[in-house]
């Protein structure tokens, strides 16, 4: 660990703050420059940068990143995520290699450096504070582990929020080959053994909170309401949540917390605000690492109107790692705010794309 | 959690579930059924083209696309998928009241190859049409607030008529409503409102859900009541009015107004909405992906990967499927 790796884990909200302070133009300039540096760039960009018909070095603004067009992701599943990482990184890099979610085939990959996954740290125990979660309690962790990034939050939640963390693991990838498959009822068995770890741990009473999926936590308030009932609070990852499930969730708990978080392998975003009882669920990206912003679904260049609805473009601008203009699989409502640098999103759910024109409702 | 299927109305010219039909067997053997209950060939209920005469062509194309919607239904039955409330507007209704269990599905497509038997309007007769109509919703949810009736283009206009609301639209801009009348005087309202408010449909000639379907109505009406109707087995909610129909005779009253009186996406998803569904299935492409705003998260499904969409979506959703009925 380094001095200063050393100094940001003793303040974590001091390093938050420098981050909000932090100008994104400034910002996107480091990040590209570093990324392109002829020698201590990193060599996917370099390798890239040929082919541009502008020289990337000369961006100065945020806003002017969409010039590299929509990142193709498919080169996270076949390049070495380490030629993404630049040079100035020392080699031989030493570290985890991330994987999406491959539930839908090779999953993307991405080297995480140190500085990498402790940003994500920090804003995860951010979000536990800002949500009530208190530290120093004890939690269960049922989420994917292994490949996905959301299992390293066992070591986010015991190191930076002094917990103790117990954890069941569940194959996000099995689950959706069932489903292709149309097995239902062995999607149905998987379920029942998830549960029966889950409730194992639960019903001894020592777990405050648990982290786990909607899908999961929905399965468990069905099966054993009294575990539920008795937790101090739950926080979720991963897919949608709508704000039925949340109202179903947040009686079930009797006033324990329902924390939120939405994002993936590449970027999160931190839950803003819950409004109107659910009906609209905000969050802000880990700023200003990952900016996010909702544009018209046909043309990604062009912003949407503020609360109207959008497909996510996820930019990454980490140090170590630079992936612009992602178009998520999701939509969402662009949600501006006084509270954040940079525009939230809202009400986020699976993309759905025109398919007719209104003329075919009949 | 609980599963929602709906239902659209209309007749697509096009052929629609051949990949599904290709896929699943339960399709197939389905569609061999319709086929011997109609005397239409499986080609002409999934591929081929529509007959040219009004009635005719009508008649084939409700079997079309109420043929898929069950075949849907029944592809996902196969996975057990079954909805805890159901409903859809015009063909669509009929088709959510049989899957209901309010009459045998032998009686449903029979009674739509008999429609082809309505006589043929009078070559003298007015010609009839539908528009599609838009309303901004920057002033309001676009409804008088006297009632709650949608407002809309040309509404004291003569020869032309409200037909159907598919309320608003996704991005929560514009209130979607379907006008049937007098192809002239519709014609004549899209010439004088701003361009892109009314939207005549071209081929459209059956002045739907208005009171010029009368000769149909009546038409229809001895079929109908020749039809042995069961209560519904689950939820089933109108589109002619807010309502849940529970009682054989809702749904028979549903099926003798249907072609006169205008129907309401916004009845079928609100009451579906208060009985609890929290995820909707879409049957077939009769409702398009993404154009419209419903209060609960929807799948579309018209193709087979969209069984695998619908499938991963009840189980992210945590939708509960051990409890829902078994239908008939």
């Amino acid at each position: 660990m380094t001095a200063a790796t050393a100094a940001t884990r003793a303040d974590p909200d001091a390093q938050i703050a420098r981050w909000l302070d932090t100008d994104l133009d400034e910002w996107t300039r480091r990040v590209v420059r570093r990324h392109f540096d002829p020698v201590t760039g990193s060599p996917y960009w370099l390798g890239q940068a040929a082919r541009l018909d502008f020289d990337p070095r000369d961006i100065t603004r945020h806003d002017q990143l969409g010039a590299f067009g929509p990142f193709p992701l498919d080169r996270l599943r076949v390049e070495d995520p380490a030629d993404l990482v630049p040079l100035s990184v020392p080699r031989p890099l030493a570290g985890r290699v991330w994987d999406s979610g491959g539930t839908t085939g090779t999953p993307c990959r991405a080297f995480y450096t140190p500085d990498m996954l402790l940003h994500r740290a920090l804003w995860r125990r951010w979000s536990f504070v800002r949500e009530g979660f208190a530290p120093g309690r004890t939690w269960l962790q049922a989420t994917p582990t292994g490949p996905h990034l959301i299992g390293n939050g066992v070591h986010e939640v015991s190191e930076l929020h002094a917990g103790q963390v117990y954890a069941v693991d569940m194959d996000p990838r099995w689950v959706k080959r069932l489903i292709r498959a149309g097995r239902m009822a062995e999607v149905d068995d998987y379920t029942t053994h998830l549960l029966e770890q889950i409730t194992d741990v639960l019903k001894q009473g020592r777990v405050h909170y648990v982290n786990t999926t909607p899908a999961l936590f929905q399965a468990l308030r069905r099966h054993r309401p009294e575990l539920v009932a008795a937790l101090d609070g739950v926080r979720l990852s991963g897919t949608q949540i709508s704000a039925d499930m949340y109202r179903t969730f947040t009686t079930a708990l009797q006033g324990g917390i329902c924390g939120l978080t939405y994002g993936n392998t590449f970027g999160n975003a931190a839950l803003l605000d819950i409004e109107r009882d659910g009906e609209l669920i905000s969050y802000v990206p880990n700023y200003p690492q990952v900016t996010m912003a909702v544009v018209d679904k046909g043309d990604p260049s062009t912003l949407v109107a503020p609360g109207t609805v959008g497909q996510v473009r996820l930019t990454v601008l980490h140090e170590d790692l630079f992936l612009p203009n992602i178009l998520e699989r999701d939509q969402a409502l662009r949600h501006p705010t006084d509270h954040w640098p940079t525009d939230g999103v809202a009400n986020v759910r699976p993309l759905q794309i025109a398919n007719s024109s209104p003329e075919g409702l009949y | 959690m609980s599963l929602g299927y709906l239902f659209g109305g209309g007749v697509g010219t096009e052929p629609h579930g051949l990949e599904l039909y290709r896929t699943y067997e339960v399709v197939q053997s389905w569609y061999e059924q319709v086929a011997a209950w109609t005397g239409l060939t499986v080609g002409q209920i999934l591929e081929e083209d529509l007959p040219t005469a009004q009635e005719e062509r009508q008649s084939v194309g409700t079997v079309r696309e109420a043929a898929l919607a069950i075949g849907v239904h029944d592809v996902l039955a196969s996975f057990n998928l079954r909805p805890a409330a159901i409903g859809g507007l015009s063909l669509g209704a009929m088709t959510a009241s049989c899957l209901a269990g309010s009459l045998g599905r032998r009686e449903l497509f029979e009674m739509l190859a008999s429609s082809r038997d309505t006589p043929e309007p009078s070559a003298d007769d007015p010609q009839q049409g539908i528009a599609i109509a838009f309303s901004s919703l920057a002033d309001g949810d676009g409804s008088h607030p006297a009632d709650g009736a949608p407002s809309y283009p040309g509404e004291h206009v003569p020869g032309v008529h409200l037909a159907g609301d598919f309320g608003p639209t996704a991005d929560g801009t514009k209130r979607i409503m379907m006008l049937a009348g007098h192809a002239e005087a519709l014609g004549a309202l899209a010439a004088e409102v701003p361009p892109g408010t009314v939207v005549p449909l071209p081929g459209r000639t059956i002045a739907v859900h208005t009171p010029l379907r009368r000769p149909y109505r009546d038409f229809m009406a001895p079929r109908i009541d020749a039809i042995p109707f069961a209560d519904p087995e689950i939820p089933l909610l109108s589109c002619l009015e807010p309502k849940v129909l529970r009682t054989a005779a809702d749904v028979r009253d549903l099926f003798q107004r249907n072609s006169t009186d205008p129907i309401s996406l916004v009845d079928v998803y609100t009451g579906m909405k208060e009985q609890g569904v929290q995820l909707g299935l879409v049957m077939g492409p009769s409702i398009p992906e993404g154009i419209l705003a419903f209060p609960f998260p929807v799948v579309h499904i018209e193709r087979p990967e969209h069984i695998e969409q619908a499938l991963t979506t009840a189980y992210d959703l945590g939708i509960d499927l051990s409890g829902a009925p078994v239908l008939s």
